[in-house]
This record gives C-alpha cells, structure tokens and sequence, in this order.
C-alpha cells in the first residue's frame, strides 16, 4: 500500500488499538448479548442438530440389513441418495413434500386473511363486541391441532372413509364430494381456522402500536383511503404478517395431527407424516434427511423475510412523540359485521368443543339416547364395569397433580421463554444486517423442525452426565422446562424480534446519554415498550407447553407426569370419554390462564404506550 | 465497572470454547454387551469359577443374580427381603393398566413403591436404548411389545436381561419364555360387520381382499405410522406357504409371481396395497368405519381383537372372521424382562412374578391372552385352543420391516 513507513504506528500500539477495539465491540450490549444467546443456543439447539446430521451421514445398525457391507458408524450418503435420488424419493419425500408445500401456503394465506381482518376490526374499528372478538380469537390454537379436524370430519364424512355419514350428507340427504370431506382442501381449511391466531396476535400487537398521525398526515396530504393502508399501515405491519407468515408456514409444514386425520384415508400424506413414519419403525436416519430438508426449506423461507425487511422495511413506530390512534367508523354495518364475525368465531370454537363435550357425557360413544347420559367419566366413583374402573376425572387425584405440573411446567417455560424472547430480539434487531444477528437468528429457527421425540432422545443423552458446569439434569423437572424452552425459541425470537423492530432507537440512545447502564435501559425503556411482544410470547408458549407431548414423554417421570401425557394414556386404553373430558380441563386451564395473562396485558401495554 | 465487564466477557469467551466443544466432549459410552445367557435357560447354574476381571456389566449381573450368574434354584424369600430393602421399581410398560397392577402390587408389598410409566412401545425403546447409551441406568423392569427391536437390538446389546420365575416354568411353556418371557399376546383379526352380515364373515379367503370387489373397502390402521401394524403385515409376509395353498384353493392354480416378489407372502401384500385399502389414523377409526350400528353397508377391517370388547357393550357390531382361509388374524406379544444395571432388581423380579401371577387380572380381558396354559381365556373370548392365528415372529420383521415399508408405501402410492 502507498503509506510511508514513519506515519505506520509500531506494531504493539496496532495490536493495542485492535484489542480496543474489539473489546469496544465486545462490550456493547448487543454484541455481549448476542454472544451469550449464542453459546445457549449452540448447546441447546446445535448440539441435537448436529446429531441428527451425523445420523443420516453415517450407517446405522440396521442398514446392515439393506447394505450388506455397511459398516456401522462409516461415513456414507446412502440415507440422503436413498431418500433423494431412489426408487423411493417420490413417495417418501418429492410427492409428501408437494403436498406439505400446498397444505402449508393454502392455510397460511387463508389464515393471514383472517387473522388479519379480525385483528383489523378489534383494534382499529368501533365494531361492537370487540372485547369478545379478541378474547375468542385465541381459543381455536388453544384446542389441539387436530380437534378442528375431527369436527370436519363429523361434519362432512363420506363413505369414502367408512362408518357412517357426516351430518351434513344426514342434513341435505346427498352424497359430500370426496374432495370437501378429505384431502388437501379440508386440511388447509382446518389448519387456517386453527393457526389464524398467530396472525391475530402479531397483527394486532403491531396495529396497536401505529401512530395515527402518520395515516392522518397522508390523508391531508390527499392520499385515499386504499392508498393509505397500501402504502402507510400495510408497509407497517408488514414484518408483524411475514412474522406470522413465517410462523404459520413452517408449523403447518411440521404438524401431523390435521392431515393424519384428514389426509390418511385419501393416501395424502404430507412430510411430517413420512417422518413420522421413519421414525416409528426406527428409521431415524431416514426420517432425519426428511427433517433437514424441512429446516432447509424454512432457513430459505426466512432468508427471503430478512431480505424483504432486513434492510429496508424496518419502521420504528413506536417513538418519543406523543401517540394517537384512531379509529375507523364502520356505520351502519358494525352491527352486521360484529354478528358476522361472532357467529364465525363461535361456530370454530364451538363445534369441536360442543362435540367433545357431548361425548364425555355419553356412556357409550354414538348413543345419543337421553337414557345414555352419564356424569360417571366426570364425577363418577370407581366401577369395574366401566373404563377398568378408572374413577370420573374429578375424583381422580392423578389429574390433579398432573394439572399442577402442567401448569407449573407452563408458567416457567412460558417466563423464561418470553425473557428470552426480549433478550433476542434486542440482540437480532439491533444488530440487523450484521453476520452475528443473522447467525442467531437463523439458528433460532432450527428447533421448529426438529422433531420433538428427537429433541427428546438427544437430551437423555446430554443431561444425563454431569457437562462442565451443567449438572445432570435427567429426571428432574428443570430438564423438561429446558427442553420446552429450547423447543420455544422460535415463538420467542419471532414475538421478540417483531416487538422490537417498532422501538425508535432514539428512546435507548437518550437513556444511555442520561447515563443508564444496560440493566437500567432493560428495565425502564426496551421492557415496558415491548410487553405486548413478551406477554404474546408467554401466550402462546404457555398454551403450547400445555398442550406438547411428543417433546417430554421420553423426558417425564410419573412424578412429573403432565395432563397430556393423561390423555395418550387414556386413548390408548380406549376410553375416549374420559380423554376427552382432560383435553376439555385442559383447554379450561388454558383459557383461564388467557383470561388473567390479558387482563395483565391490557394493563401494561396501556402503560407502554403512555395512555 | 469497565473492568468487570472485560473480565465478564474473556469468561463469556471460555464458555463460547467450551460451549463449542462440549458436543464432542458429551459422553456417549456404549457399553459392551453383556454376555447373554443360553435362551430359556435362566436356571442354569452359576459359572463355577467368575473370572477375576468382571466388566461394570457383569459385577451387577453378579450382584443381581442374573444372566449367567443366576443360581440354581431362585430363593424368593431372599429376593422378596432384598426387594423390601431396594423399596421401589419402577417399570416401563406400553399399557395405561400398568397403573392398576401398580396400586394392586403396592396394595401386597406396602414397603415397595411402583413407578409405572405408559410409554406405549415405540418410546419404550427409545427410552431404554438412549438412556443406556448415555449410562444413565434408571428403569428396573421392561414390560411391553416392541419385540423387532427388542430381539435385533436391546437383547444382543444386553439392554435387557431375561428372568423367569422357576415356579412357573411348568405352566409357561418354552416359545412363550424364549429368550424373554412373554407377558401377554395381542391378537389382530381380520373383522366384519355382524349386523348387515348375520350369515357370517363375507370374507372367506385373504386372496379376496385383493379382487375388485373389495376395492376400497378393506380398512386398516395406517401401517406407514404405526410400526404394529407394518410388523403384522411383515408377519403375513412371512408365511408364503400358507397363502400360496390359499390362492391354489381359491384360484385352483399356483400363484403367478412377478419380479419383485420373492413369494406369494410378499405378492399378497403387493396385490393387497394395490387394491386400494383406507389406511385410518387409529385403531379405534379402524373399527368404527366398518362397524359401527347402524350402517348401510360396510367393509372389512383388519382390528385389534380387544374392540369385540364393545360389541359384547353393544358399542359396535363387529366379530372376528373365525373361518377364513389361512387364518384369522396374528398375534403379537408383550415381553417381561429385567433392565440391564437396575437399581431394584429385586424388587423387579417380584414384579415380573406378580404380573405373571394375580398381577395379571387388569389384563385379563377379552382381547389379551395370557403366556401360562393355565390361565384361560375370559369368558366371551375365543378360547386360546381355537385361535387359529400366526405368531409375529419378531427377528423376520426386524430384519425385513424397512424392506416392507418400502414395499408396501411405492405398491399403495404408484
């Protein structure tokens, strides 16, 4: 280079400034944090994945009976050539991949319309029995993934599938076309109307946090109304919807339960049921090369949302200006809209949960006589000639204390999970556009697409022996909150990076000139203005850990034994009543912790925002 | 304060090492596995002289009085003393009734707490298997199905340990304890609908399930997600004999095979996924979609035994295909063993010993046959001598289960 040797500081002073300066870079917030949830992340989440890729790389025990020469443990590509590029690709991963990609898009669309309307109406219009609307707008993901799918079905059955006619082809006395009753259509319907509340949530924390001033600034300025939400409100809820988008999407791709239901009897399976399948009959090699190509397609997925608002859609709405919001008058159609969206809401909610009920009051399934209604399977004392002499679940002392450990094991997941959510955001959304934001954003993704029972499998394995600092953990109940916690992280960088990306830099920046330290700015600017962003991440970790199974079940003691965990049993003795009398005290359990969480969100969120 | 935060952060920087290293540092001992005794063969006497270097494995088998240490004659008195003394087993089971046989267990041995876990099969593998690669030795008692995997892999590794009662050898006989000791069997039938057939099964012969007829109409619980149901399908795989004299008594000629069928066991499956059945979600779908009251017509469905449970309620219209040609169904096992390096091994074979005695009472129930001659079937149940089935042999499935889910997923979906 062209500098003269006299102006190049010696060696040692160069080495000085570079040590500065990377202890200034060290040192800010961001970084520091950013660092830590990496290291968190790399043991939590990096650890089980590399173990999954050293699975499909290697040749397991059995292949020896495929591969007469394998050698156990030897590198190969035999499971990715197998499941790639062989005679079984089509029918285990390119046709079940199409069809996840079809069921995915369709039901996210439909639910970011849905979600979005309805967070729309609550937040920004005088529709009446909004209060209503908001609070039945969390219950359909409250219920489990495949309730909805069993109300389909009982709607719409065709003979297709056996048994007897749904109760529509009962009502209008004609034949269901196959197509409404199985298959793609019904399970993009069902997944929408379950998974709609991920937009509701995201949307309506970001509309609530949108100065009207600057869509009142537009309207003097002459924009029209259509103008105004394309190029005003829709750019600021844009990362709130590809938050939800993103969310959606990849739940959808992952779950099983709706198109086991309503797939399986068309043969239309979908990759989570193909993993499944490796799985069961111990192909984990096999069902691993089929996750990886789940992560990869949702690593890409989210690289297309930095670039959409990495660089140039990143708004700051919430600032230190005052704040108005208005709201829209619907006229003479609110009172027609609101029924509209009641009657919808209602009928989601209440025809799964209508059907649960009324079965556990049935002393045989199917018998809809007067003469067959019991309370037994609720409050019944124990009798041999029913369910093996299983006691009503409310006398039942098991489900008590299987409740309280569902609760318990909720309320920490869900705590630790939604500080963690705050905590990553900071660090993903400050630093945006850096290699390091990007890294722990990326891999913050990954435990979404890692099967639970895999999840579970490999932390036997990593808690069972003392780690360095980290005790063995195996058995005990701080296990399964990491687990879950770990299991979380997506919902909580997702709720914690879409609060985060609307707090103006400006507000941190004047607590640090006026001297607060890190601590301080956490805890009297970033945390007050983000709460609607924590108490969604609690929200729905909580609901969530209520409901998981697959996660802890290799994880779980019977001392720790969970309400979940009751229903398998339950089920696999066949005594459906009574499984489905805990799923409805588990649904209970949920919608009384969302009624005090809201209450509570309410509360601060008003405070955030200075009303 | 400034130096704190230095400070905070060259430790924050070891941690990143150290974070970075654990996965290769996280312990995965395999253990070796432990010499596994002749099968059936739990009495045999003890070696003479033990050699003077014993593996971790073998001083606890030593301990335990199992595998080849296992002396001559059980002392039980001894064993029901030490299981006091241990006051806890906990047992991995595939059952919800384990909660019932646990509290009636607690009811006789007050001293000794049971730890039941329903795992249901699948997970119990996983479960064993892991935790015994991580050495974290926690489960005392094995109790479930799962026998592809138990014989290609937890028993030539010595996950499990086989334990018999010697009381009891007379009334088990010897396919029922070997190399474990069967718990239980579960039979999978080929069922009708009673109500709109009171002439009896329309199937008379499984060939028929592959004609046009029957298109469509034949449920079963999807065997590309539960590995039960793909092991029976391995099992009838397995038995070209029987099926080829089928085909010949129902076609009058010997079966044609193609390519890529090595007999007529793997072509009756191959012509039985082409032929379009309605795999359902579960067992209880399975049933209801074929036997429920009330219908206008209906298929057949291969169901697990236990739902003629519900018809003897009233709850469905559905019986076992009793006459139909090779045979009525398959059944599988539940096994009972002692988990390798268990804290209470004791008190898990007094498990094992009550289970197969009065522990047995919540499964006898129509649908679970008990492994001693002695025990009959309850009453409304085909009795165990006119059970005309195959019995899942478990090494064939393990070594041809993967083979078959190919099979049968590009024969169902081309």
């Amino acid at each position: 280079m062209g500098v003269p040797e006299v102006l190049q500081p010696p060696l040692s002073l160069r080495i000085l400034a570079a040590y500065r300066r990377f202890i200034r870079w060290l040192t800010s917030a961001r970084v520091l944090l950013a660092l830590i949830l990496l290291v968190m992340m790399v043991y939590l989440i990096l650890v089980p994945l590399y173990r999954m890729v050293e699975t499909t790389v290697t040749y397991q025990e059995r292949d020896v009976l495929a591969v007469p020469d394998a050698v156990p443990g030897q590198l190969t590509a035999y499971h990715w050539v197998r499941m790639l590029a062989s005679r079984v690709s089509r029918v285990f991963l390119y046709a079940p991949l199409q069809h996840s990609l079809v069921v995915a898009t369709g039901a996210t669309l439909l639910a970011m319309f849905i979600g979005s309307v309805l967070a729309w109406l609550v937040i920004r219009t005088d529709m009446p029995g909004r209060h209503l609307v908001n609070n039945l707008a969390t219950i359909p993901y409250i219920m489990p993934s495949w309730t909805i799918a069993m109300a389909w079905k009982v709607m719409f059955n065709t003979r297709v599938a056996g048994g007897t006619p749904g109760l529509l082809e009962y009502l209008i006395g004609r034949p269901i076309p196959t197509w409404l009753a199985y298959g793609p259509i019904p399970i993009i319907i069902s997944s929408a109307l379950h998974y709609y509340t991920f937009f509701f949530l995201f949307v309506s924390a970001a509309l609530m946090s949108i100065d009207s001033n600057l869509e009142d600034a537009a309207e003097l300025a002459g924009a029209s109304r259509s103008r105004i939400l394309r190029r005003i409100t829709f750019p600021l809820v844009l990362p709130a919807l590809l938050s939800g988008f993103i969310m959606t999407f990849s739940k959808v791709m992952g779950t099983f339960g709706g198109p086991n239901v309503l797939g399986t009897p068309v043969r239309y399976y979908v990759i989570a049921t193909m993993i499944r399948s490796s799985v069961a009959i111990g192909e984990f090699a096999d069902g691993f090369v089929l996750a990886i190509v789940l992560i990869l397609f949702t690593i890409v997925t989210i690289y297309i949302n930095q670039r959409l608002i990495g660089t140039r859609k990143s708004y700051e709405t919430i600032g230190g200006r005052g704040f108005v919001a208005h709201v829209a008058r619907l006229g003479p159609w609110r009172k027609v809209l609101a029924a509209g969206v009641i009657v919808f809401q209602v009928l989601v909610i209440a025809l799964p949960l209508g059907l649960l009920a009324y079965d556990t009051f049935m002393l045989h399934p199917g018998n809809y006589s007067l003469s067959n209604f019991t309370l037994h399977y609720w409050i019944g004392k124990s009798d041999i000639n029913i369910a093996n002499g299983t006691p009503g679940v409310l006398r039942n002392p098991k489900i008590y204390s299987s409740a309280w450990n569902s609760i318990r094991l909720s309320l920490a997941t869900a705590f630790f999970t939604a500080l963690l959510g705050v905590i990553l955001g900071y660090a993903i959304v400050k630093g945006r556009g850096t290699r390091l934001s990007k890294l722990v954003e990326q891999i913050s993704f990954i435990p979404y697409v890692i099967p639970g029972i895999a999840f579970g499998a490999v932390y036997i394995s990593m808690f069972s022996k003392r780690v360095g600092p980290i005790p063995p953990l195996y058995g005990t109940f701080a296990l399964l909150v990491i687990v879950s916690v770990a299991k979380h992280i997506p919902y909580s960088a997702r709720s914690g990076v879409s609060a985060m990306l609307q707090v103006g830099r400006e507000l941190e920046e004047a607590g640090q000139m006026a001297g607060a330290n890190l601590w301080q700015r956490f805890k009297r600017i970033i945390f007050p203005l983000t709460s609607a962003g924590f108490v969604s991440g609690f929200l729905l970790t909580f609901i969530t850990t209520m409901r998981e199974l697959s996660l802890i079940i290799l994880l779980v003691t019977p001392a720790t034994q969970v309400l979940s965990s009751q229903t398998m049993r339950y089920t696999e003795n066949g005594d459906t009543q009574m499984a489905n009398a805990v799923i409805l005290i588990l649904i209970t359990l949920v919608l009384i912790g969302n009624f005090i969480i809201g209450r509570f969100r309410g509360g601060s969120l008003k405070k955030g925002l200075g009303m | 304060m400034k130096t704190l935060v230095k400070v905070l952060s060259a430790c924050m920087l070891v941690v990143l090492i150290a974070g970075c290293a654990a996965p290769a540092a996280t312990p995965t001992p395999t253990p070796k596995p432990a010499p596994t005794t002749a099968p059936g063969q739990p009495t045999q006497p003890p070696s003479p002289t033990p050699e003077p270097t014993l593996t971790p494995d073998e001083q606890w088998l030593k301990a335990a009085e199992l595998g080849k240490f296992a002396p001559a004659k059980q002392d039980w008195a001894a064993i029901e003393a030490a299981a006091k003394k241990e006051g806890k087993v906990i047992v991995y089971a595939n059952s919800s009734r384990i909660e019932k046989a646990a509290a009636m267990f607690m009811e006789k041995y007050p001293e000794i707490t049971v730890e039941g876990y329903d795992l249901g099969g699948d997970d119990a593998v996983i479960k064993v298997r892991e935790e015994q690669k991580a050495g974290a030795y926690v489960g005392d008692v094995w109790f479930s199905g799962g026998g592809p995997d138990i014989f290609g892999d937890l028993l030539p590794k010595g996950y499990l340990i086989p334990f018999v009662p010697d009381d009891l050898l007379d009334v088990i006989p010897p396919e029922a304890r070997n190399p474990l000791v069967v718990a239980r069997y579960g039979v999978r039938v080929l069922g009708y609908n009673t109500e709109l057939n009171p002439n009896g099964c329309p199937i008379t012969n499984w060939w028929q399930l592959t004609e046009p007829e029957w298109k469509g109409k034949v449920f079963i619980e999807d065997p590309l997600t539960d590995a039960s149901t793909m092991g029976i399908l391995t099992t009838i795989a397995s038995h070209a004999e029987e099926l080829a004299a089928a085909y010949r008594e129902r076609y009058g000629k010997d079966p044609v095979l193609d390519p890529d069928t090595p007999d007529a066991g793997w072509l009756w499956v191959k012509r039985f996924a082409q032929n379009s059945p309605v795999p359902e979600p579960g067992g209880d779908e399975v049933v209801e979609a074929f036997a429920t009251p009330g219908m206008k017509e209906a298929g057949v469905g291969f169901t697990s035994y236990s739902k003629y449970r519900d018809t003897v309620k009233g709850k469905l219209v559905f019986d076992a295909c009793k006459g139909v040609k090779p045979v009525m169904g398959v059944q599988t096992q539940a096994y009972l063993a002692v988990i390798n390096r268990a804290s209470h091994p004791n008190a898990a074979k007094l498990f094992i010993r009550f289970v197969l005695n009065e522990g047995f009472e919540p499964w006898n129930v129509i649908g679970d046959y008990s492994a001693r001659t002695d025990v009959p079937a309850p009453k409304g149940a085909i009795p165990r001598e006119e059970l005309n089935v195959w019995t899942q042999d478990d090494a064939y499935v393990y070594a041809n289960i993967a083979k078959m889910r190919d099979f049968w997923a590009m024969n169902l979906l081309q």
